[in-house]
């Protein structure tokens, strides 16, 4: 009896093992994942002295967006349902010691021309807005370089990829969440613009 | 959950002692039907079960399952899970493992039947040739094997009370259907 009670609970306890081997059902279903390139730019320039402006730019990107591998462009307002928005973050950096970079806080030295900016601790949240007048979703900050220094410019903060910058619809209730992966093509390997600014 | 059927189950095992007594009425009673109470509590799921026995260690039966809990349909609707499971019709086997016929453990072999809703996200073409991404439904049907073991235990010869752990794999149609049919209850049945 004692032998049958054991294999039994052997047998109990594989089976709860078993169940918990498949997580199939408890994924995120309202994802829908495109590749779009350079729909965030990088204003570059040559030469970059104190007080210059280093401009990031969605160029005003269309509702309607070209996907790699599709012969139709994709309409993202109705994809996501109308969301007005779409979200991604950056960072700035300085050097203060050789290979020691540092994040450099903004304040007024970020300039939100069009779209919407938020400075936290560790990165800068951006919005593309929708503009119902252009049908596009709008975007322009510039970063006032106020000390010479080297300087770098990621978007990899709690990014799967860092030579892209990510974008994510704010979509509402159970409309679906556009996520872009728009590969950048200023940044290096490592997910970085680097850049000298001079006096 | 798991842990509290665990512990309840470990519970039972004092229960055993009832092995010892003698067969009872419960012999003649060759048929039984129970609801399974915390499918319906903790799921809103409705588990009925006929079961027929057929002698001293083999019975079979076939139980209904009818799901609308509206935990499950708002996962559903949200997109946190992409199948609503509905309905299952499991036809079993059991084998029983020990003597008593007051108490005893068993094991079972199962088939189920079962379906459901599925949704997927899908890229369509609009009237002005743009492309855009929409959720579409439809429903699954599917085919499981699955096993499971249980306890079971009974009061005054006539109430039954039975703890049943299992699981079920569909075969045929697994894109849409989920991978794994649980089969885990508490149930009060009638014997007669």
């Amino acid at each position: 009896m004692k032998t049958l009670k054991y294999f039994f609970f052997v047998a109990l306890g594989s089976v709860l093992m078993a169940a918990d081997c498949s997580n199939k059902d408890s994924e995120f279903y309202n994802d829908v994942y495109v590749v779009v390139p350079d729909l965030v730019q990088i204003e570059t320039q040559n030469l970059y002295v104190v007080n210059d402006i280093l401009w990031l730019n969605s160029d005003n990107f269309s509702r309607l967006i070209t996907e790699q591998n599709q012969a139709t462009p994709l309409d993202v307002l109705k994809t996501t349902g109308g969301a007005t928005s779409f979200n991604f973050t950056y960072m700035l950096e300085r050097e203060i010691s050789q290979n020691n970079w540092q994040l450099v806080p903004l304040g007024a030295n970020l300039i939100a021309q069009s779209g919407n900016s938020e400075e936290t601790d560790l990165f800068v949240a951006a919005w593309c807005l929708y503009s119902p007048g252009s049908d596009s979703y709008e975007f322009r900050n510039g970063l006032r370089l106020v000390e010479a220094g080297n300087y770098r410019l990621s978007f990899g903060y709690n990014s799967t990829s860092a030579t892209s910058v990510e974008l994510r619809s704010d979509s509402f209730g159970n409309n679906l969440f556009l996520n872009i992966d728009s590969p950048v093509s200023d940044l290096d390997a490592a997910g970085n613009y680097t850049f000298t600014v001079s006096e | 959950m798991k842990k509290f059927l665990f512990i309840l189950l470990l519970c039972f095992q004092f229960a055993s002692a009832q092995d010892s007594i003698p067969a009872s009425k419960l012999a003649d009673r060759k048929n039984e039907v129970r609801i399974d109470l915390l499918s319906l509590i903790a799921s809103s799921k409705l588990n009925l079960t006929y079961e027929r026995f057929l002698g001293n260690r083999f019975s079979v039966g076939v139980t209904g399952n009818f799901s609308n809990g509206s935990k499950v349909n708002d996962e559903f609707e949200e997109g946190n899970r992409n199948n609503n499971p509905k309905y299952e019709v499991i036809p079993f086997v059991r084998y029983k493992l020990s003597e008593g016929m007051k108490s005893f453990y068993f094991a079972e072999v199962f088939a189920a039947a079962n379906g459901g809703d599925f949704r997927e996200t899908v890229r369509k073409v609009d009237a002005f040739n743009n492309g855009y991404y929409t959720i579409e439904k439809s429903e699954y049907s599917d085919g499981a094997i699955g096993a499971g073991v249980g306890y079971k235990f009974y009061i005054k010869d006539r109430l039954g009370i039975e703890l049943l752990v299992g699981f079920g794999w569909n075969l045929l149609d697994r894109e849409k259907s989920p991978d794994v049919l649980s089969r885990v209850g508490l149930s009060v049945g009638y014997r007669f």
